[in-house]
């Protein structure tokens, strides 16, 4: 690959006419001007004190490598100790490499690339008169083998060789941070380690993603502060370095992180550092896939520096998907997936490629598994939809030649059919195990064929109740359009199973101990919908289920389903154990549901239906069971009014017997009352607010016949006192008038127990 | 509340790397809190730079950064580079130092400073100290390296000064970076033994910042950089040195390839024009002071002209033969006079100014070009016979043979014999009216006195013997020369000239002092000096 030079040294003659001393000696002729004027401030070397000058082979080489102040160029200026110059004084020589970013993106050259194969090209001096570079130099496009890294026989000198790998990935997780942690990684070495600063520096780029190891400046032999510029991510100083001291005293968030070969504690990999994590696996060999390989797609995929763990994930989820063999292997590879988060649409791709490379693995003694795996790729939820669409069809495929040989096959020993054993019980793995994941992508993906494929599964025959009703249920909840035919195929099949002679076993089965009212509610719609079961018995057994599982919500439930449906007439006896099992679970809101639905029966049954209606209605009367202050019931005497008002409207079983049940929870009895009272009171015509406006009537007029008269008295006798005189002469007329008012009050009152009542208007609509 | 944020006549500090003008209490604070660190200016490695609002002032004026740490040292507002306190007080004396490649400026300003320190303490009641300065650390190494060598005998080099990152410190300002200088920063300040502490000590304590630079910054010839502002200095300084070097100049080497041994008039000769250096200088200090090519820049140069020892068998008329046949050195090792009935010394200008005209003849000689430049183009120009170390550099015999046919130029600490080296500098302070010139003295008997005439500020003077006319400063007044050209004393007498020399006063620094008033007398007549140092032969 061509780049372009310039070499700055002291020499007596310049390649500018007419200059000397220190400057430009030899250019290419196309080095870009701009670049030349933003590196010129590079262009120095601080000698090292200790080291003779008598040999400037012994002074380490200063490095700085990077696109400095340039979008276009990825630069190396190496800058050394040249010696005596002409004058007899020390010299640098720095040359400044500049390579074409675009070109080596084009030609597929690293900046670990450049650096190693620059190396060759640098001079240790100028020697001979200054001229142009003609043609322009080249180095080597020969790629760097990650494989057989460490390339540099100077890590074994660094640290102990078991731990070259924990170095150079701490150094390479440090990098790729950088641009989120701000913190540059500062490597402490050794003058004589530090002469090969180009390899140092290729082998840690070498495993960063291309595109970082472009982004990442570098600069060694960092003496100062001022000589590690802003942006610049790794550094190569000394321990007696003055920068070092500097660095070593700050506690700032931002302070370089120093790692000292001597000091293992410094390059220690935690669990967090996902990239270390990474190249440590790969570096000891202990990974499928090639390192460079996985670089590459760090570009190839878009991933940024932003998203390293991500990345770290994704690669992961490769190796997993490289050997993804078994059903285990998928659902790992499914977490993986979940786990893996958002990451850019060509990594996507890249997974589906792998999935579908996953899928395709060539025949032989894997294909026997295939549709296993194929089937958990299906229920695999996070995998990506094209490769469970793939994969639902190669499925399909499989289970339409199948499928009828299966099902109608019994497995009784030495009767298969042609298609192996191996496949059989696949397939009734499948079924058993993977059957909502099938309906479930089905329906998510509208595939017809995964929805044919679902409803053809069900045909298996010896799926249990309790599992079509979970899947049922399952698919439910979906709410899918194209959920029909397979909900009808679920339901039949539970109705098939509810008459049978085992029906109370099913129930029992459904209703698992946790069941909720959704559960409850899905198994009275089923009974319901279910035409020849016999749906009391049904009813009864879901009704002693939710009772043994003191599941409140689900007998409420049931209420709810029996009131809206028709198919069922009153059952004053399930009701009332419906109430006293409600009324011991100390489930208020429970009773007053109970009590409100068994209003609800009593107002819904007509005149033929009394004798039930009032059956029911008298089950609160049952409801004593002591005079525990905890029950939630307490009963009291009837009083004189109540049983006037029960005696006058003609009705002997509300309230009943010399007993009357209260509940504290008035609203429920009195809407309990008011059902009962409206539907058998005088046909309806003395409507209680009416009897109330009567009441008031009769009171204003007695008042105002007590006004008259003492009007006309105080008209005839204005010498004695008003009151008293008033009623001593008038004194049957006030009690008549008093008794009058009271009677209507009373019978009034009779008919309003509480305002709430009348609130309640429900059940007339 | 900083000491000066009370004093209403405060005066703007200037900041010695960037030039920015501020007032004191507008000084940034540097964080010394480890936690402290990433400045927006300086970089990520830097401490932290505070402004005076976000900082916590106790009742005692202390500060404290935002993490408790107590601050004591400032920074300019603009570049952020650490201000030593002296700079916060008062705006210092500038002096750059200039010159071509490889001419001597790091060796002569080490060895000026280094004897310097040992100078004015004994004669003159000063002591030039290192400034609280962050950039001192690299004059202090060179120093060491010269006159503090634990083996004197080994042969020893300073490095070559190179363009950028040694004497510069890059800084981001408006998003662009730049290099600016890091200068050498002392503080002039008179010790007890000053007569003149009592009366004007606060005139006499002054901080002196010097800049050094690599010649190839002042090549025009080389593209510059334009994010380098490594030699603005020029448009700030009180004073200008021109490292000027004769051994760079071809003919003149040929010439003493004849008499002199050194390597650098032999294996190592080079030549380089000079005269571009200083035309680049000058129109930089025209460029930063916005001064029109008809005026002269009211600075003085001070030409240094370096390596006597190889190139004094060159100057005409540098020994005189009396009447009685006494041969007398007319440049001598020192033109410094102790007094002790003052208890102090005071530099003979006149003898200073004898000289310079003594080496203006010379340079006129080898480069007439530089020498017209000079006096053209500035109000005040002397020219200083200069030797930094006195001994010709050698190839070290030990050293090991290498690929590089090339050979280091080296000295051994325990030749080092400077001459005249501190000159230039006394001169600059007799300028700026801290330490006392000799009082004039009255026209021997015997001697011949020129025609002086003022011209436009200057003295035009037609010499006795040959007739020729010479413009010199009104300093060369009322004093005794060596005229150039016959080697003859000429007397010029006193000339009353209207316009004020234009003499390196920035408005700043004017002292109401007169000059005059600070002479010493002489108390013995001066032809028989004792002699001293290392040319006494």
């Amino acid at each position: 690959m061509k780049y372009e030079l310039e070499v700055y040294t002291s020499a007596p003659e310049l390649l500018q006419p007419g200059t000397s001393d220190l400057g430009v000696i030899a250019q290419t002729r196309s080095y870009p001007a701009e670049l030349s004027r933003n590196l010129a401030n590079l262009r120095y070397y601080t000698l090292l004190d200790h080291l003779s000058l008598d040999e400037p082979s012994e002074h380490p080489p200063r490095v700085i490598a990077g696109p400095i102040d340039s979008n276009q160029y990825y630069s190396i200026v190496h800058s050394v100790f040249a010696g005596p110059d002409h004058t007899g004084r020390t010299t640098p020589l720095v040359q400044s490499m500049a390579f074409r970013i675009s070109e080596m993106m084009e030609q597929g050259v690293s900046a670990a690339t450049a650096i190693a194969n620059a190396k060759p090209a640098l001079t240790a001096g100028w020697q001979g008169p200054p001229r142009w570079l003609e043609p322009p130099p080249e180095i080597s496009n020969q790629r760097l083998d990650s494989a057989t890294w460490p390339r540099a026989q100077v890590w074994g000198r660094i640290v102990a060789r078991e731990r070259n790998e924990e170095l150079v990935s701490a150094i390479a997780d440090s990098l790729i941070n950088f641009k989120q942690t701000s913190r540059p990684v500062i490597l402490l070495l050794s003058e004589e380690d530090a002469k090969d600063t180009l390899l140092i520096l290729s082998d840690v780029l070498a495993l960063l993603p291309p595109s970082v190891q472009t982004r990442t400046i570098c600069i060694s032999h960092v003496l100062d502060n001022s000589d590690f510029f802003r942006g610049a991510a790794f550094g190569l100083t000394y321990r007696q370095s003055a920068f070092y001291q500097n660095v070593s005293e700050r506690h700032d968030p931002r302070r370089p992180i120093v790692i000292d070969p001597q000091s293992p504690s410094t390059f220690t990999i935690e669990k967090d550092q996902a990239y270390a994590q990474f190249l440590l696996a790969h570096l000891k060999q202990s990974a499928a896939l090639p390192l460079s390989g996985l670089l590459n797609d760090w570009d190839a995929c878009g991933f940024t520096t932003d998203s390293v763990d991500t990345f770290c994930r994704f690669v992961e989820l490769l190796e997993k998907l490289s050997h993804t063999t078994t059903s285990e292997d998928v659902e790992s590879a499914n977490g993986m997936l979940f786990r893996l988060g958002q990451i850019p649409s060509k990594a996507t791709q890249r997974i589906v490629d792998a999935c579908l490379k996953s899928i395709n693995a060539p025949n032989g003694e894997e294909s026997l598994s295939k549709p296993q795996l194929m089937v958990s790729v299906l229920s695999a939820s996070d995998w990506p939809e094209q490769v469970r669409r793939v994969a639902a069809s190669r499925l399909t495929d499989v289970l339409d030649n199948a499928l009828p040989a299966i099902f109608n096959q019994s497995r009784r020993d030495g009767d298969f059919l042609e298609i192996n054993q191996i496949l059989n019980d696949a397939l009734r793995t499948t079924v058993q195990q993977h059957w909502p994941t099938i309906a479930m992508f089905a329906l998510t993906n509208n595939s017809s064929p995964a929805v044919d494929l679902s409803t053809k599964l069900l045909d298996a025959p010896d799926i249990p109740a309790s599992r079509i009703f979970k899947w049922t249920k399952a698919i439910s909840r979906r709410r899918e359009k194209n959920a029909e035919p397979i909900i009808r195929r679920l339901e039949s099949r539970l109705a098939t199973a509810l008459t049978s002679p085992k029906a109370s076993e099913i129930v029992q089965e459904c209703m698992e101990k946790g069941s909720g009212a959704s559960d409850v509610r899905l198994l009275v719609k089923t009974i319901l919908k279910c035409p020849p079961m016999p749906k009391n018995d049904a009813l009864h057994y879901v009704l002693q289920v939710c009772l043994n599982s003191k599941e409140p919500e689900g007998i409420v439930e049931l209420i709810k389903s029996l009131h809206s449906s028709d198919a069922l007439k009153p059952n004053s006896a399930i009701l009332g154990q419906l109430l006293r099992h409600s009324s011991q679970s100390a489930h208020h809101e429970t009773v007053q549901q109970t009590l409100a639905q068994i209003g609800a029966v009593v107002h819904r049954s007509d005149e033929d239906q009394v004798n039930i209606g009032e059956g029911v209605a008298s089950r609160p009367t049952s409801l004593d069971q002591g005079h525990s202050q905890r029950r939630p019931f307490r009963r009291k005497p009837p009083n004189l009014r109540r049983s006037g008002i029960g005696y006058w409207l003609r009705r002997t079983t509300w309230p009943g017997g010399s007993w009357l049940a209260i509940v504290p929870l008035v609203g429920s009895i009195g809407t309990l009352a008011i059902a009962f009272i409206v539907k058998y009171s005088i046909r309806g015509d003395l409507r209680p607010r009416i009897l109330s406006s009567f009441g008031l009537l009769t009171v204003l007029i007695v008042a105002g016949v007590v006004a008259w008269q003492m009007h006309q008295y105080f008209d005839r006798h204005p010498e004695k006192p008003p009151i008293l005189n008033f009623c001593i002469q008038n004194s049957i007329l006030i009690v008549i008038l008093l008794v009058l008012a009271l009677s209507v009050m009373t019978l009034a009152n009779g008919h309003l127990p509480a305002l709430p009542y009348f609130s309640i208007p429900n059940f007339s609509q | 509340m900083t000491p000066s944020s009370g004093n209403l006549n405060e005066r703007e500090v200037i900041c010695p790397h960037c030039w920015h003008q501020y007032y004191p209490d507008q000084a940034y604070y540097i964080a010394c809190h480890p936690e402290l660190y990433d400045d927006a200016v300086l970089g990520p490695h830097e401490k932290k730079r505070l402004a005076p609002s976000e900082v916590t002032l106790d009742r005692n004026g202390v500060a404290f950064d935002t993490r408790g740490g107590r601050v004591t040292e400032r920074a300019c507002p603009n570049c952020h580079l650490q201000i030593p306190p002296e700079l916060q007080r008062q705006r210092g004396k500038i002096l750059s130092l200039v010159g071509a490649p490889s001419s001597g400026k790091t060796y002569f300003l080490t060895s000026m400073l280094h004897n310097l320190r040992s100078e004015l303490t004994r004669n003159f009641g000063f002591s030039l100290r290192d400034s609280d300065s962050h950039e001192i650390r690299g004059f202090l190494e060179y120093e060491h390296k010269l006159f503090g060598s634990a083996d004197p005998d080994k042969p020893i080099l300073l490095l070559k000064t190179q363009e950028d990152g040694q004497w510069s410190k890059k800084v981001t300002l408006d998003g662009t970076d730049f290099f600016l200088p890091k200068p050498m920063i002392f503080s002039l300040t008179p010790t007890l033994s000053n007569p003149d502490l009592a009366k004007r000590s606060d005139k006499l304590d002054v901080p002196v910042v010097l800049y050094d630079n690599a010649g190839e910054s002042f090549d025009f010839l080389k593209e510059t950089n334009s994010s380098s502002r490594v030699t603005q200095h020029l448009g700030e300084c009180d004073a200008v040195m021109f490292a000027f070097d004769p051994t760079l100049d071809s003919e003149t080497n040929g010439r003493l390839k004849l008499t002199s041994s050194d390597p650098q008039v032999n294996e190592a000769a080079r030549s380089y024009r000079q005269d571009s250096i200083l035309t680049e200088v000058v129109n930089r200090m025209r460029r930063n002071r916005s001064l029109p090519p008809t005026k002269q820049i009211p600075v003085p140069l001070l030409i240094c002209v370096q390596k006597y020892d190889i190139w004094k068998s060159l100057v005409p008329h540098a020994t005189s033969i009396s009447a009685d046949g006494k041969i007398t050195d007319n440049i001598d090792h020192t033109s410094v006079e102790f007094f002790e009935s003052h208890g102090i010394a005071g530099l003979d200008v006149f003898e200073i100014n004898r000289v310079s005209l003594l080496i203006r003849g010379f340079l006129q000689d080898i480069s007439p070009s530089f020498v017209d430049l000079a006096e053209s183009q500035f109000s005040t120009v002397r020219y200083f016979p200069v030797c930094a170390l006195g001994t010709s550099p050698e190839v070290d015999p030990n050293a090991k043979p290498s690929a590089n046919p090339r050979e280091y130029l080296r000295v051994r600490p325990n030749r080092i014999q400077p001459f005249r080296v501190t000159h230039p500098f006394l001169w600059l302070m007799v300028q700026w009216k801290q330490i006392r010139p000799l009082k004039r003295m009255k026209p021997r008997k015997g001697i011949p006195h020129a025609i002086a005439e003022p011209v436009s500020g200057r003295i035009r003077v037609t010499m006795p013997g040959s007739g020729r006319v010479m413009v010199l400063d009104n300093d060369y007044g009322g004093s005794e020369i060596v005229d150039p050209h016959t080697g003859n004393r000429v007397w010029i007498p006193e000339v009353v000239v209207h316009q004020k020399s234009q003499v390196s006063e920035s408005p700043r620094s004017q002292t109401n002092v007169n000059i005059e008033s600070l002479r010493l007398k002489s108390l013995t007549p001066p032809p028989e000096k004792p002699k001293r140092g290392w040319f006494k032969k």
